[in-house]
């Protein structure tokens, strides 16, 4: 049913171009990712339309995409390690207020191409361009230090992703392209900001959420022992003694 | 197969799980050792935060020693007076043990102390095992008379505060009893074990107890101090993957019914020599973690479960 989303789309393609100037529209194959027990990481398909602007026309400059998903904020902390008597260990931690959980850009060409050094900066766009807040007073070297630290960790961890080349443009109005979310994706409400660039001026821009959260049994197991910690635990136990009474009583008859 | 542990939060191959499940397992059966100073630093190593090693580890061990504990029972090998007596130092000691693990964890320590816990004790443990073990089977090799084993529990019959246990063959201070049970309920808390390990040489040559008993009553206040621990790591830290611990304990079970076989094919001191030798394989690996020069010179954390 996925192909029902490109119809607007298409009929947007077809609409005769004497119209008023049509604003940037985007949409998402789906506005929810449910994690359930065999979730391995999902792509969302991503569709928009440029409007009247048309991408590649003889007379106009280039347009560009920028599409820039951001997770949820959370405090994150951070310790170097260092070496006591041989063994390394945690020193003093710096905590990060307003980290987010997840943070992907895709293009359609690089960044730096697109759009102005100072532009980017100040509309934070790009993980080098993310203002994080530390709690801790640190210097300013020890505080880019630790921010290039976090921002690599999050990179291995592939929940900071950077795609220069991942925006599609198949027909001349119409563009696509996909969000990969991780099977270690936090859960919470992420922003999708699309937005449309020319000749290094931004043009128009669109908003959309799309939430990540555990579904079914997950989600149950999950608020469970959050919220119930102590029946989860006791029923932990009672599940545990009961497997561990059928176990015995199966292999005896054996 | 993947699945997502809702706890753990990663998906994780399910066979994997199953394989680890069946092959501590098989080596629990073989060994008679419930097998979580083996577990819970495997899990470590394939990729599940240490945390919820422990928690979910602790869950586990409460099935295996139930299903441990009915034959020894079935059989009279069961000391309950014994039993609730270390169960008492135990569960205290699990308090205790969460306590400083709590404590740790805001600090950022706690796998540190993880690891620290393990180099230290697997690294006494199996090398008194070796040492016994290979001592005794050069004797055999030899043709010498074992030496009638020294009982080293006057402390026990020192102390103040004595109590009769039956079954046991005792008539001892109970506080040797509690303070053991206490250590035993702390490393379990801090560990994710049963503290077998410990609590059956302690039992033996500390305590003084009759061996027949040594194995059922260990078993018998596992289940309660993991039981404890369990409930203690859902409420404080929220650890404690039941999925997880459902897809080892069904590896697990199968694991030890082929393992009990395989044990009946070799000799004890053979069995007690590849187990020492197993037990400081793992403690060489942990160690080595602890001085290598890491792949990445921070700790990365998010505090959304703290």
């Amino acid at each position: 049913m996925r192909w029902l989303t490109l119809i607007p789309f298409l009929l947007m393609a077809f609409s005769p171009s004497t119209m008023a100037q049509e604003p940037l529209a985007t949409d998402l194959s789906e506005d929810a990712v449910a994690i359930t027990s065999d979730f391995n990481g999902k792509d969302l398909l991503l569709f928009g339309s440029t409007g009247d602007r048309r991408f590649g026309a003889e007379s106009a400059e280039p347009l560009d995409v920028v599409i820039v998903v951001h997770g949820p904020e959370v405090p994150m902390k951070i310790w170097r390690k260092e070496r006591v008597a041989g063994v390394w260990v945690n020193s003093q931690p710096v905590t990060f207020e307003n980290v987010p959980g997840y943070y992907a850009v895709a293009t359609n060409r690089a960044l730096s191409d697109i759009a102005a050094e100072d532009y980017l900066r100040r509309e934070n766009i790009g993980a080098d361009n993310l203002v994080l807040v530390s709690v801790e007073d640190v210097s300013l070297d020890e505080k880019t230090e630790l921010r290039e630290a976090i921002l690599g960790n999050r990179g291995e961890a592939g929940l900071y992703q950077l795609h220069e080349d991942a925006v599609s443009f198949p027909d001349g109005r119409l563009f696509r392209s996909s969000i990969h979310f991780p099977s270690n994706v936090p859960v919470g409400d992420y922003r999708v900001i699309v937005r449309l660039f020319q000749n290094g001026m931004e043009l128009d821009r669109s908003y959309s959420v799309v939430t990540v959260g555990k579904q079914g049994l997950e989600q149950q197991i999950f608020s469970l022992a959050q919220d119930y910690s102590f029946f989860y635990g006791l029923g932990s136990v009672i599940i545990a003694m009961l497997a561990g009474w059928l176990a015995s009583v199966a292999f005896r008859r054996n | 197969m993947q699945i997502y542990l809702p706890i753990a939060e990663l998906s994780i191959n399910v066979f994997l799980i199953l394989g680890l499940g069946a092959g501590v397992g098989f080596l629990s059966g073989m060994f008679g050792v419930g097998g979580g100073f083996l577990m819970t630093p495997l899990l470590i190593f394939s990729g599940v935060p240490p945390a919820v090693a422990v928690g979910t580890e602790a869950n586990q061990i409460v099935a295996s020693s139930v299903s441990g504990v009915l034959a020894h029972w079935k059989r009279g090998n069961v000391d309950f007076k014994m039993g609730f007596m270390l169960l008492n130092g135990g569960v205290l000691g699990s308090v205790f043990g969460m306590f400083v693990f709590k404590y740790l964890r805001t600090l950022g320590q706690v796998d540190l102390l993880i690891s620290l816990s393990y180099v230290l004790f697997l690294g006494v443990v199996g090398s008194l095992m070796l040492w016994e073990s290979g001592q005794a089977l050069w004797r055999k090799k030899q043709g010498v008379e074992p030496k009638r084993g020294r009982r080293h529990h006057d402390l026990a019959h020192r102390l103040p505060l004595k109590m009769r246990f039956r079954k046991s063959r005792l008539y001892i201070s109970v506080i040797p009893v509690l303070g053991i049970g206490f250590l035993v309920g702390t490393l379990a808390a801090i560990m994710g074990v049963g503290g077998g390990f410990i609590m059956v040489p302690a039992m033996i040559y500390i305590l003084g107890m009759a061996t027949s008993v040594v194995i059922g009553t260990s078993l018998f206040q596992i289940i309660f101090v993991t039981a404890s621990v369990t409930i203690l790591h859902a409420t404080n830290t929220q650890t404690v993957d039941i999925v997880l611990a459902l897809l080892l304990l069904a590896g697990g079970v199968i694991g030890a019914q082929f393992g009990a076989r395989a044990g009946l094919k070799l000799k004890g001191e053979q069995l007690r020599a590849l187990l020492a030798l197993i037990v400081l394989a793992v403690c060489v690996k942990l160690g080595y973690d602890l001085v290598a020069t890491p792949d990445s010179f921070y700790t990365v954390s998010a505090l959304v479960h703290l």
